[in-house]
C-alpha cells in the first residue's frame, strides 16, 4: 500500500470524526474528510489484510471496495432500522484508522 | 529482459502451463522493444506532453471565463465555448500522442493526460452552471433526501426505492457532512469520470501490462463515453463496481483446469479452432497480464461485497454484470460456475423483494428494438440539434470501427484476445432481454466501451517500424478528433435542454413545500426539475404536458391554448391542482421544436389575465399557477 495513500486515509480517519462531532464552520474541511474516509477508509484498512501483495494498492480497486462497503453498511442501517449516519461515521472511522496505523507503523 | 525471464518462470509455476507457452511467452512484448532511433527521447521531448498539459490547463481556465452561456443553442454548449476551449483539448490530446509515441512511455504522464482530459470534459458544466445539470438528477436528490429524513426506505413508492443501496449511501453522506445532495450533485460527474479511469486502468490492467495500451486506451474511454452515465445516479456507481468485478475475475481466478467431461472438451475445442482460424497459422503470442493483486478467495470476498452493493443499487447494471461473468465462464471456463450461480442467486433474492413493484409497473423482460431513447418531437428542431444526435451516434460507430481494426492488427501481431473481445460483445446481449425505453443500446456500449477501447489503443499504438514524430503520433490524433468531435456533440450537444437555472429548481422546490399531498402539478413541456426533495413520495403521479398531449402541434402559445390546459386539468381529480410554467420546459420546447421562443412568456401572460388561474409563485420566468375554474 503506498504510504501517500495510507497517510490520506489516516488524516480522514481522524478529522472525519472530529469534524462531524464538532459540527461547527469546518464544512469544507468535514465533506473532504468525510469523502475520503468514504473513498479509501474500508479499502485502505482491509486490502493490505487480504494479502501482502503490494498490487492491492491500486486506486481502483481501493475506492470501488470502500465505496461498496460502505454502501453495504449503509443499507444495514436501514434493514436493521438502525438509522444513525453521524454515528455511524465514527465508527467506521474507528475501524479503519487501527488497519490504516499499522500499516503506516510497519512502513516506519 | 531478465525481469521477463523471471516473470514468464512464475507464470509457469503459478499457473502450471506447458514449457511450450513459457517459450511463446519469452517473445518480448510491443512495449520492450528497442525503439527506432527517431523515438529515441531527448530532454525536449521528454519535458514536451507535460508542457502542453500546463498549456492546456491553462487554456481551459482562460475557456471558462471566457464561455457565454447566453448562446446556448441546437448546438449546446459547443456554441458558447470559446476557442480557448476546443485549443485546450487539442492541446492535451497532442500531449498524450507525444508520450504515447515514447519508446518508454511514463506512465504517470500518460496518467495526468487522461485526468486532465476528464477535467476538462466533467468539471466545465458544474463550474459554468449555477444547478446541477439533467432535469431527471433531481428525482434522484429527492430519494436521497426521502432516506435521509426517514431513516429508511419504502418499495411502494417508486423504482427507485426498491433498490435504495446508492441512495443510501448518499443519505449517509450528506446527513454526516451537513452538505445537501443538490450542493455536491454537479460534482458527480467529475468524481464518477476519475472513477471511471481509475477501474477502467484496474480492469485492463487484467489483459494487459504495457502501460502504453493501458492508458490509451483509458483515454478513448474517456473520449467516446458520451452516453451521460456519470451524473449522480446508481448507473453510475454500478458501472464502476461491474468493472472492478470483471477486472477481479479476469485477474484473480485461477486458470482453468483440463476439461473432464464432454461439455468442457467441446468448449476447447471450439476455442482453439476459433483461435487457429483467426491467427491463420500465426504462431500465437500470450501477453501476460499485470500481477494478480489479490489471492483468489480475497477476491471473492471483495468480488462478492461490490456485486452485493450493485444489486441493491440498480436494476440494470447486475444483468450486464451477469452477462459478462456468463460470457467468461464460458469462453474461458473462468470463473468457476459457483460464481455465477452465487451472483444469479444474489440477484433473484433482490428481485423477488421487488417483484410486486416490478410487477405492477414495468415488463421484467422487454424486447423491443424499434424503440428509441430519442424524444419524439413533432415540430422541426433547432438547428444542430439533428447533427448532434446524428453525430454522437457516428461517434459510437467509428469507435466500433476502431476496435475491429485494433482487433485486426493485434491477431495480425498472433495476439490472442479472447477476454476482451468476449467481453466488448457480452453487453449487447442484454438487448435481447430488454430495451430500457430505448437506452439499452447505450447501456450496452457504455459496458463494453472498456473493451473496445483497448482494441481501439492497440489500433492507435505506434507500430514497432514506424519512423519520425508524425508517424508515431498521427493515429491517436485522429482517433481522438473524430471520435472526439462526435461524442463532443453527444455530451454537450443538448445543453439547452440539460441547462437547469435557479429559477426552475426554485420554483419545483416551492411546489413541493407548499402544495398539499396528493397535488398535482402539470407542466406547458416536459425536463422540470421535479421530485427534488423527500416531500417527493406524496406527488408521485406523472407530469402531464401540454405540448406531449396527442393531437398537439407545434405552434407559437398563447391564450387560445387557455381551453386545451384547461382540458388537460379537467381531466384531473386532485384536490389541488397547479401549472409550472419555467425556463427549462421552454428550453425543451425550444430545442425539439415543439414551441418558437416566448411562447411560454405568452402563455404566462394569458394564465394571468384568466380568472380561472391564480399566480401562486414567480421567480424569474419560472411561474407557477393555481386552477381554480369558477
Amino acid at each position: 500500500m503506498r504510504r501517500t495513500l495510507l497517510i490520506v486515509a489516516a488524516g480522514a480517519c481522524l478529522l472525519a470524526p472530529l469534524t462531524t462531532l464538532a459540527d461547527v464552520v469546518l464544512d469544507p474541511l468535514r465533506v473532504g474528510a468525510t469523502l475520503i474516509l468514504f473513498c479509501l477508509g474500508p479499502g485502505a484498512s482491509a486490502l493490505p489484510l487480504l494479502t501482502p501483495r503490494r498490487a492491492s494498492a491500486e486506486l481502483g480497486l481501493v475506492v470501488a471496495t470502500s465505496l461498496a462497503a460502505v454502501t453495504v453498511l449503509a443499507m444495514l442501517m436501514l434493514l436493521l432500522g438502525a438509522w444513525a449516519p453521524g454515528v455511524m461515521t465514527l465508527v467506521l472511522a474507528a475501524a479503519c484508522l487501527p488497519g490504516v496505523v499499522a500499516q503506516l507503523r510497519a512502513r516506519g | 529482459m531478465k525481469d521477463e525471464r523471471t516473470a514468464a518462470v512464475d507464470v509457469v509455476r503459478r499457473n502450471g502451463r506447458s514449457i511450450q507457452a513459457l517459450s511463446r511467452e519469452l517473445v518480448v512484448p510491443d512495449h520492450l522493444q528497442p525503439a527506432p532511433a527517431t523515438a529515441r527521447a531527448t530532454p525536449l521531448r521528454a519535458a514536451a506532453p507535460c508542457f502542453l498539459l500546463v498549456v492546456a490547463l491553462a487554456s481551459w481556465a482562460a475557456a471558462l471565463t471566457a464561455t457565454d452561456l447566453s448562446r446556448l443553442s441546437g448546438y449546446g454548449l459547443l456554441a458558447a465555448l470559446p476557442p480557448t476551449y476546443y485549443l485546450a483539448l487539442l492541446l492535451v490530446t497532442v500531449g498524450l500522442a507525444l508520450e504515447a509515441a515514447r519508446a518508454q512511455p511514463r506512465p504517470l504522464v500518460l496518467g495526468a493526460h487522461v485526468v486532465a482530459l476528464v477535467v476538462m470534459l466533467h468539471a466545465t458544466t458544474a463550474i459554468l452552471y449555477p444547478e446541477p445539470r439533467y432535469a431527471w438528477t433531481y428525482k434522484h436528490l429527492g430519494v436521497v433526501d426521502y432516506i435521509a429524513v426517514h431513516g429508511g426506505f419504502d418499495r411502494s413508492i417508486d423504482i427507485y426505492q426498491n433498490w435504495p443501496g446508492f441512495f443510501a449511501l448518499n443519505a449517509w453522506f450528506s446527513k454526516s457532512t451537513g452538505l445537501a445532495p443538490i450542493d455536491y450533485a454537479a460534482w458527480a460527474q467529475l468524481f464518477f469520470g476519475l472513477a471511471n479511469v481509475a477501474v477502467v486502468v484496474f480492469a485492463l490492467r487484467g489483459v494487459t501490462r504495457d502501460a502504453r495500451l493501458v492508458w490509451t486506451a483509458a483515454w478513448i474511454f474517456a473520449v467516446a463515453n458520451w452516453i451521460g452515465q456519470d451524473y449522480l445516479a446508481p448507473q453510475a456507481f454500478g458501472f464502476v463496481l461491474v468493472l472492478v468485478v470483471i477486472g477481479l475475475i479476469i485477474r484473480c481466478a485461477p486458470p482453468p483446469r483440463a476439461a473432464r467431461n464432454a461439455l468442457g472438451r467441446l468448449q476447447e475445442r471450439m476455442v482453439e479452432g476459433a483461435q487457429r482460424m483467426a491467427l491463420r497459422g500465426r504462431r500465437p503470442r500470450e501477453e501476460e497480464p499485470a500481477r494478480c493483486p489479490l489471492p483468489p478467495r480475497a477476491a471473492v470476498l471483495l468480488g462478492g461485497v461490490c456485486s452485493l452493493a450493485v444489486i441493491v443499487s440498480h436494476q440494470l447494471s447486475p444483468v450486464l454484470l451477469l452477462l459478462s461473468v456468463g460470457v467468461l465462464t464460458v469462453v474461458r471456463r473462468g470463473p468457476p460456475l459457483w460464481v455465477l450461480a452465487g451472483l444469479v442467486a444474489m440477484e433473484a433474492y433482490w428481485l423477488l423483494q421487488s417483484y410486486d413493484f416490478i410487477s405492477a409497473h414495468f415488463k421484467l423482460l422487454d424486447f423491443d428494438p424499434a424503440t428509441s431513447a430519442r424524444p419524439t418531437g413533432t415540430g422541426e428542431s433547432l438547428p444542430g440539434a439533428a447533427l448532434g444526435a446524428n453525430a454522437s451516434r457516428a461517434a459510437i460507430a467509428l469507435t466500433v470501427l476502431l476496435a475491429a481494426a485494433g482487433l485486426v492488427r493485434r491477431l495480425r501481431a498472433g495476439h490472442w484476445d479472447l477476454v476482451p473481445a468476449a467481453l466488448a460483445f457480452a453487453p449487447f446481449l442484454l438487448l435481447g432481454l430488454q430495451s430500457y425505453d430505448g437506452e439499452g443500446p447505450l447501456r450496452a456500449f457504455l459496458f463494453a466501451l472498456p473493451w473496445l477501447a483497448f482494441f481501439g489503443a492497440a489500433a492507435c499504438a505506434p507500430g514497432p517500424r514506424a519512423r519520425g514524430l508524425l508517424r508515431r503520433t498521427w493515429r491517436p490524433v485522429v482517433a481522438s478528433a473524430v471520435i472526439g468531435t462526435g461524442a463532443l456533440f453527444g455530451y454537450f450537444g443538448q445543453e439547452l435542454t440539460n441547462y437547469i437555472s435557479r429559477d426552475d429548481v426554485a420554483a419545483s422546490r416551492w411546489y413541493l413545500d407548499h402544495a398539499q399531498p396528493r397535488a398535482s402539478l402539470t407542466s406547458l413541456a416536459p425536463n422540470f426539475p421535479e421530485r427534488l426533495n423527500a416531500r417527493y413520495a406524496s406527488h408521485l403521479e406523472t407530469l402531464p404536458t401540454l405540448v406531449t398531449e396527442p393531437g398537439y402541434r407545434p405552434h407559437r402559445l398563447g391564450a387560445a391554448d387557455v381551453p386545451l390546459l384547461e382540458a388537460l386539468l379537467r381531466r384531473d381529480n386532485s384536490p389541488q391542482r397547479f401549472v409550472a410554467i419555467s425556463p427549462s420546459q421552454e428550453r425543451y420546447a425550444r430545442f425539439h421544436g415543439l414551441a418558437p421562443p416566448g411562447s411560454f412568456a405568452r402563455m404566462a401572460g394569458a394564465l394571468r389575465t384568466s380568472p380561472d388561474f391564480e399566480l401562486v409563485y414567480e421567480r424569474g420566468a419560472a411561474a407557477i399557477f393555481r386552477y381554480r375554474p369558477r
